[in-house]
């Protein structure tokens, strides 16, 4: 699957309520789950929220048009969203990242590497479950980048 | 005495070990190497070792105890050129230059469990774990991690990882001194280290296969949620461990926490 597929997916997905969607093809599996965006609770925030919405509607139509970036994995390995099996995931669907962030780590051989984001933006999908292995080269995020 | 002069006195590779940084006590080797190594032009080669770990750890965070006094802790520092898809293969290289440190210095018959394991009678003694920061498939840092327990004794260990551990103490009966040991263990990754930089991974993995206890066991690797067992057949070019299960299906293995079974001898360890 050419990762232009996989960015048509992810770009008609958001034209629908769909939360989350498998496929596989040629031995490749995608499983996209999507999320709403992570907002502080409480009814402060909500009030926040509604308010910014009307000025915010431009803004998510640019974003929609932009080029999703995608983060590969540079070796062999297992994929893992956290530091620890108890720790809490780097990141989230809808989380938002800066340049040269944590995002996962693949480890093969007890060598633990670290893959940091190349560019700040929102985490549109991520395309690896927890504890699988990864190929080289293999997409693992993608990335809305930040204007 | 376990200073940084004595240390920088026992040894001085061309690469590993041109500039030695002691400590008497750092959060970890590692986080300490790898923030030495991003201030630097050129980390390639530095050693970071402390007399002790206020957060030593291992593989996916667990605790990697760490007294004063007894052990060796510390982190080779290297940058090599194109060769990040095989990088493991550096973190399969310190196990070799460790266990033969090892024999040489001690006498013990001291193994690797696959990955990079250092057990001695089926206990664990020592455990590397490398850390590389990359991006976009282009090398920046690798530290590798070592943590050996030398002189360590029994009521140093907490309960639950007592019957797991050991120290090269512990196994011989008498203490080793730590300089010699890290002098030798230092010589034989600058020896490794080059064999990688010529691009003779066979010979490494040689090597390796020649130290090792888990190729041709029964073996069970736990990894998140998935076990698989199997008998441990082979490791291919990456250092991967290739396991045959007993429908005679071959799976090849990256990462996961082995348990060996053999002859009653269960050996665990992360």
């Amino acid at each position: 699957m050419e990762f232009d597929e996989i960015r048509e997916i992810v770009e008609l997905l958001k034209e629908t309520d769909i939360s989350e969607f498998h496929v596989e093809k040629e031995g490749m599996k995608l499983k996209i789950k999507r999320e709403k965006f992570s907002s502080p609770s409480g009814t402060a925030a909500t009030a926040a929220t509604s308010a910014a919405d009307e000025v915010k509607k431009p803004t998510e139509e640019a974003a929609e048009e932009k080029k999703l970036a995608t983060i590969t994995s540079p070796i062999v390995g297992i994929f893992h969203r956290a530091p620890s099996p108890e720790a809490a995931p780097f990141i989230e669907v809808g989380g938002s990242i800066k340049k040269g962030q944590v995002l996962c780590i693949v480890e093969a051989m007890k060598l633990m590497n670290e893959i940091e984001s190349d560019t700040a933006g929102i985490v549109s999908s991520i395309l690896i479950e927890n504890g699988q292995p990864v190929e080289y080269g293999e997409p693992l995020f993608l990335i809305e980048p930040a204007t | 005495m376990f200073t940084k002069d004595v240390i920088k006195d026992v040894y001085k590779g061309e690469i590993i070990g041109k500039e030695i940084i002691f400590f008497e006590s750092v959060s970890s080797t590692n986080d300490k190497a790898i923030e030495i190594g991003r201030q630097r032009e050129n980390p390639e080669g530095i050693i970071v070792i402390a007399d002790t770990q206020t957060h030593g750890r291992g593989r996916l965070g667990r605790i990697w105890i760490s007294p004063p006094g007894v052990n060796l802790y510390f982190t080779a520092l290297l940058r090599p050129p194109a060769l990040q898809k095989e990088a493991s293969l550096f973190s399969i290289a310190a196990a070799v230059s460790i266990a033969s440190a090892i024999r040489e210095c001690t006498g013990l018959n001291a193994m690797i469990k696959w990955p990079n394991d250092i057990l001695i009678n089926g206990r664990k003694a020592g455990g590397i774990l490398t850390e590389m920061k990359a991006d976009k498939g282009r090398t920046r840092l690798l530290a590798v991690g070592i943590g050996l327990n030398v002189n360590l004794s029994p009521e140093m260990l907490t309960e639950n990882i007592r019957p797991l551990a050991t120290s090269l103490k512990m196994e011989n009966g008498k203490s080793v001194d730590r300089v010699e040991l890290l002098g030798k263990i230092l010589d034989n990754m600058e020896k490794t280290y080059k064999i990688l930089l010529n691009g003779n991974k066979r010979a490494l993995i040689n090597k390796w296969l020649g130290l090792n206890c888990t190729i041709g066991n029964l073996v069970t690797v736990r990894n998140h949620n998935r076990i698989i067992s199997g008998i441990a057949d082979s490791i291919n070019d990456r250092g991967e461990l290739i396991i045959r299960l007993s429908s005679g299906k071959v799976i090849t293995v990256s990462a996961g926490d082995v348990t060996i079974l053999k002859n009653n001898l269960t050996v665990k360890g992360a």
